[in-house]
């Protein structure tokens, strides 16, 4: 061998370390016109922005849940390179917050099963609520001791979102203990999922022992702030 | 194929170099670097100690810097009890929070601020102790061949792990210690960084680049190595990570290699069965080399290969023979030679025995 030359082919390729986000979204029938319209239009842009992005395109993975009477999964987890944003419509038959934020903790759950079996290493994984409205069911008070407790041991980040005045925050806040709900400024969905976008990358950047954090000047964009 | 040397010399002295470089998101920001390694001499002991300084902390360069050159001196100061397990494992974290504390009470901030991951290594007389705290894997090679001495204790999150300062430290502190043979020619200790070239996390499996760099300290010396370490890591590891990247190379000094000279793998096997073309292949990446015979028959350097296989890899004659495809009769007596060479003290090759 020459002189301080080394087989490059001799080096290693770990798995880029993935960060599962689960953006669990209300599409009940008070969803129904303009704000679907901006949900499907932010959401479309977040994915673009994601795979531009040359951190957050090997990092980031999107699952995307829906919630009315029912809760379904649109889009389970998988690399953001591969994926398009799923086209979403207004269902009927109630707010069932809780069972979508339980299926939503459900998916990250096996995500995370899968990351460790096949030894990739994963940033703390994020839920996004998003809702427009009281639950029409119970479900969220058996669902949210579970995803407090979650957060409460550090296993998952929560960004409660509430759309529009009728939203109800109390309830998401049951969500989240550590981070207040925050109120969409109109419809600003595209500036919230470009401050998702950018904070994603952050995460994506990070190395052991930082603490991340959030893009808080974008947040001023999208929500209304107390004065 | 190999270096010449004196097969009954036991080397007991130990080279070292190392390199620290700022990552790409450092770069970005215009930070500095957080890794630091530091490599500390007295008569008979060697010790490295490699810190990556934690990202959330203002001041953890300042941090990994000071602690890793307060604990490489430490290390050698205590060499002897400590790779002998006499000194407890956690008298490094101790030493190293007191490194801390000095930098709050000179510097200010808080101690949260200096936090690092910490690496140690320690060589004495023979034994080697390794001591960690967080992530980065700390290396050794046996027989050409690089595995974990101690691999990274990260928490569940990629983010996560534990350092000196950490409120649980000195129960996370892990020591080895163990005893060296000849076989032991390297140790390598890297960051986190690195090791994202350097170390597969899923097989555990170390790169066979560590051993490939040690090397270099057979040749030229650490100044040179440290130097040309730094280029290689940010023009190949730098590239392929976020974080600092720092790697630290332990070798024994002169060591009698019989080892690939692309891969650094003891995995030689005879090709052919030539004599006067002495034609050496790798099983592992199938670089080939020829030694010419001498006008009587093998090259010395045969001979040596054979006493290497038998004194330092440990292998039997009939495993060597496989290898060589040199007769079981003729390897038995140049054992029988060289147990002999070395009871009457002389150490010249015996020519009369190349046949």
């Amino acid at each position: 061998m020459n002189e301080f030359g080394f087989r490059t082919q001799d080096l290693v390729e770990n798995p880029s370390t993935r960060l599962a986000v689960c953006l669990c979204l209300d599409v009940s029938p008070s969803m129904e016109g303009d704000p679907i319209e901006e949900l499907n239009k932010g959401t479309a842009l977040f994915f673009e922005a994601l795979q531009k992005n040359e951190l957050t395109k090997h990092s980031v993975e999107i699952a995307v849940v829906t919630f009315a009477g029912t809760a379904v999964a649109r889009q389970n987890f998988g690399p953001v390179l591969q994926a398009t944003a799923p086209s979403l419509n207004i269902e009927g038959g109630g707010t069932s917050l809780g069972e979508g934020v339980e299926l939503s903790l459900d998916l990250l759950e096996e995500r995370k099963k899968a990351y460790k079996l096949a030894g990739i290493e994963y940033f703390q994984p994020w839920l996004i609520i998003m809702t427009d409205g009281e639950p029409t069911d119970n479900s969220h008070l058996r669902v949210a001791p579970r995803a407090a407790d979650l957060v409460q041991h550090k296993k998952l980040s929560v960004f409660p979102i509430g759309v529009g005045d009728d939203s109800d925050l109390e309830t998401l806040q049951m969500f989240s203990p550590k981070r207040p709900p925050l109120r969409l400024k109109g419809l600003r969905f595209e500036e919230f999922f470009e401050f998702l976008g950018k904070s994603a990358e952050r995460v994506s950047a990070s190395n052991p022992g930082d603490t991340v954090p959030l893009d808080t000047e974008g947040i001023s964009k999208w929500a209304e702030m107390e004065t | 194929m190999g270096r010449d040397g004196d097969l009954r010399r036991q080397p007991r002295e130990w080279l070292a170099a190392s390199a620290a470089v700022r990552g790409r998101s450092h770069a970005v920001a215009g930070g500095p670097c957080q890794d630091a390694a530091s490599v500390a001499r007295a008569p008979g002991a060697l010790s490295v100690c490699v810190c990556d300084g934690a990202g959330s902390a203002a001041l953890s360069h300042h941090g990994a810097q000071f602690v890793a050159r307060e604990v490489a001196e430490y290390l050698t100061s205590v060499a002897e009890p400590y790779v002998s397990g006499e000194i407890p494992a956690a008298a490094v974290v101790t030493r190293a929070r007191e490194g801390v504390d000095q930098l709050v009470r000179n510097h200010g901030g808080s101690s949260r601020d200096y936090a690092c991951a910490l690496m140690g290594l320690v060589i004495a007389h023979d034994k080697v102790a390794a001591v960690h705290i967080g992530d980065g894997v700390i290396a050794e090679v046996v027989a050409g061949h690089p595995r974990v001495l101690s691999g990274p204790d990260n928490g569940e999150f990629a983010n996560v792990t534990t350092f000196i300062t950490s409120t649980d430290a000195l129960e996370r502190v892990r020591v080895v210690t163990k005893g060296l043979g000849p076989a032991n020619t390297s140790f390598a200790l890297m960051t986190d960084g690195a090791a994202t070239a350097l170390y597969e996390g899923r097989t555990r499996n170390v790169s066979q680049v560590v051993e490939q760099v040690a090397s270099w300290l057979d040749d030229r010396t650490e100044e040179e190595v440290a130097a040309a370490l730094a280029t290689a890591l940010r023009e190949h590891l730098v590239p392929k990570t976020h974080d600092d990247c720092t790697l630290a190379v332990v070798r024994r000094h002169a060591p009698l290699l019989f080892a690939c000279p692309s891969c650094k793998r003891w995995d030689l096997v005879r090709v052919g069965h030539g004599v006067r073309r002495f034609r050496v292949g790798c099983r592992a990446c199938g670089e080939e080399t020829c030694q010419a015979g001498g006008s009587r028959g093998r090259p010395p350097i045969a001979r040596q290969w054979v006493l290497h296989l038998a004194l330092v890899a440990g292998e039997g004659v009939r495993e060597i023979s496989a290898t060589t495809r040199i007769p079981i009769r003729t390897i038995r007596r140049w054992l029988r030679l060289a147990v002999r060479d070395c009871r009457s003290g002389g150490a010249t090759p015996r020519q009369e025995d190349h046949r």
